[in-house]
């Protein structure tokens, strides 16, 4: 049977509000009686009034607010009845009212204010069920809003590839019918390569890094996942490889002693299927392996493969509800452990060679990751701990800079002034 | 000056304005991403369907005809993406569009009709936060089949007439309404179970209902 269409409110034949039921038409009233002499059920309605019957059946259900069992439960099971005659579903169905609600919603373009005033409060369902599926939970929104850049940049330089990739590719490579190269071509496009070459590279520097640093970002939403689903299977906790630290034992020793390094411990989640080895390589680190060599690693080979830097783990806050919600848990490798490592003299505010310099990504407790040009957040530098902090500002505020009264020590002591 | 449509920009992107196309990312970014969020239910795959669709669409952009709308043919792609995406993870069986909604239904059980008037929508800022609001809408959505799935969020985030849906789905117009129809009663039963799982206060059928602000 075919479903009746929306109850259009301007029926002056069928629309309560314009007067008593006296004012239906003839016909509306032979149908509404046989409704009512079928016990409000259309379907037991004879076919020339069923249609007719049908509609009224519905406005009965829509002014009728009876609790369940009641004249309205009976009217919806009747036009599930009529609806329901072809046969069996295997899905949900809309009833009639709802389903007219929809149409009728669709068709005045998901504005439930434009729908018949008869069907509005369905339509306003429906309208809810809308704002519902199209807003997302705050979590969401800040991971669409954080990586909105990255995310164009990355298509954008993606598409740039593929600009590239087209330009680059020889007419008749495919094998398109149309004969071999001859030298002319090759000289000819050997010229065109040259030329693109030195307009291009510097355009092409900037897309790479460009798309380093967007696929840093998915790293780092990639890892946040993985410290997720972590979190889940081991009791919220984080991952800790190690027994902890202290007693003269360095966490440094990436490879040689991954008893002892703190690498180890981000490693785990490597180890423990929660993330693949190249969601821990950043692409600006081409030492970084993305393949585990050994099935049964637990840890980086060198400091050198290392990516990213992982807060130093202790068992006391080796546990989610240990940290704050906004600590930050790891980013871009830290200068300052490299360059201590090579027994180097740091500077604490340099950003992590990851990325040039530029700056560095960090990955929050809370899964969230962005991207900051200066190492230190919340007043706290993240390549350090807050006593070498604390002692560097000491001797920083008590020394003080250049007053412009020093002078050279000794005669080999390079001093040099405007 | 008024703002350039979406078709003038593809058009211009066609013509080697590389900037028209990120005007468009731009402008559909926070719909399209919220879309496949909804869609694939896991982030890190919306966002490497998020990269595939605009792959795609400047693979096909010499087949795009500019005098139809670019949005609803974006969000089909990239709902296409998601689904490819989805089925290489293995994540859920895929069912085309086009398929019918009633039979295979092999223990004869009869069809499960939904009134929405009996289930809750409880507006923003009511009850729930929208971490929790968003969490179980999430799981209805993820409980509907990928078909009932897609075509209701494509409805929904493009507001298409059902005549255009079925434009832009090639699929009959009879089958857009009774597919959209099962797509609104399967989320509507859905949602009510998860909002009574999660503590909405999804009411049970017949009970008074509350009206949703607008």
């Amino acid at each position: 049977m075919t479903p009746p269409s929306p109850i259009n409110p301007d029926d002056q034949t069928l629309n309560p509000a314009t007067g008593p039921l006296s004012a239906l038409s003839p016909e509306d009233e032979a149908a509404f009686d046989a409704l009512i002499d079928a016990g409000l059920d259309p379907d037991a309605v004879g076919d020339e009034h069923r249609p007719r019957a049908l509609h009224v059946a519905m406005l009965l259900g829509l002014l009728d607010a009876d609790p369940p069992g009641g004249r309205s439960l009976r009217v919806e099971r009747a036009m599930a009845g009529v609806a329901g005659t072809g046969g069996s579903a295997s899905e949900e169905r809309l009833n009639e009212l709802s389903d007219a609600a929809s149409e009728s919603f669709v068709m005045a373009g998901f504005d439930a204010t434009r729908v018949p005033t008869s069907l509005s409060s369905r339509a306003h369902k429906l309208a809810g069920f809308g704002r519902a599926l199209t807003t997302l939970g705050p979590d969401a929104e800040r991971a669409i809003d954080e990586g909105r850049s990255a995310r164009i940049d990355l298509v954008m330089t993606r598409l740039a590839d593929s600009e590239m990739g087209d330009a680059l590719a020889f007419p008749g490579a495919e094998g398109d019918g149309r004969g071999s190269f001859r030298m002319s071509d090759l000289v000819a496009a050997a010229a065109v390569l040259l030329l693109a070459s030195a307009v291009l590279f510097p355009t092409l520097g900037a897309f790479r890094s460009e798309r380093m640093q967007a696929a840093c970002l998915v790293n780092g939403q990639r890892a946040a996942q993985a410290f997720g689903l972590y979190a889940g299977d081991y009791r919220e906790s984080l991952p800790m490889a190690t027994a902890g630290f202290g007693g003269g034992r360095s966490w440094m020793q990436v490879g040689t002693s991954p008893e002892r390094s703190n690498s180890a411990n981000l490693f785990t989640l490597v180890r423990t299927g929660h993330t693949g080895l190249e969601t821990l390589a950043c692409p600006g680190n081409d030492r970084a392996p993305t393949r585990l060599v050994a099935p049964d690693a637990t840890d980086w080979n060198s400091l050198d493969e290392v990516s990213y830097s992982y807060r130093i783990m202790t068992p006391t806050h080796a546990r989610v509800h240990a940290l704050p919600a906004r600590a930050v848990l790891m980013a871009d490798r830290s200068p300052v452990i490299l360059r201590v490592a090579r027994g180097e003299a740091v500077s604490p505010e340099a950003r992590s060679p990851n990325h040039g310099y530029r700056g560095q990504h960090l990955l929050r407790l809370d899964g969230t990751v962005e991207w900051t040009v200066e190492p230190v957040v919340e007043g706290d530098n993240i390549w350090l701990p807050r006593q070498i902090e604390q002692l560097i500002q000491t001797v920083r505020s008590r020394v003080g800079l250049v007053n412009g009264d020093e002078l050279p020590t000794t005669a080999d002591d390079a001093f040099l002034g405007p | 000056m008024p703002e350039r449509t979406d078709e003038r920009l593809f058009e211009a992107y066609r013509d080697g304005d590389a900037e028209a196309l990120r005007t468009i990312i731009d402008r559909h970014h926070d719909d399209l991403m919220r879309f496949l969020f909804r869609l694939c239910g896991d982030r890190q795959l919306a966002e490497d369907a998020f990269q595939d669709a605009f792959l795609q669409i400047h693979q096909s952009a010499g087949t795009f005809d500019t005098s139809r709308r670019f949005r609803p043919w974006l969000f089909t792609v990239a709902a296409n993406k998601a689904r490819d995406l989805m089925r290489k993870k293995g994540r859920r069986q895929m069912v085309p569009l086009s398929a019918p909604v009633r039979g295979g239904d092999s223990d004869g059980r009869t069809a499960s009709f939904i009134d929405l008037m009996e289930v809750d929508v409880e507006g923003p800022g009511q009850r729930l936060d929208d971490q929790e609001r968003d969490r179980l809408v999430q799981t209805a959505v993820d409980s509907l089949s990928p078909t009932l799935r897609e075509i209701l969020l494509l409805a929904y985030f493009q507001r298409l007439s059902y005549a255009q849906i079925a434009d832009e789905l090639g699929i009959p117009l009879g089958t857009v309404k009774s597919r959209l129809h099962a797509a609104v009663a399967s989320f509507a039963r859905a949602w009510k179970q998860a909002s009574k799982v999660g503590g909405a206060g999804g009411s049970d059928a017949g009970s008074n209902t509350t009206e949703v602000s607008s």
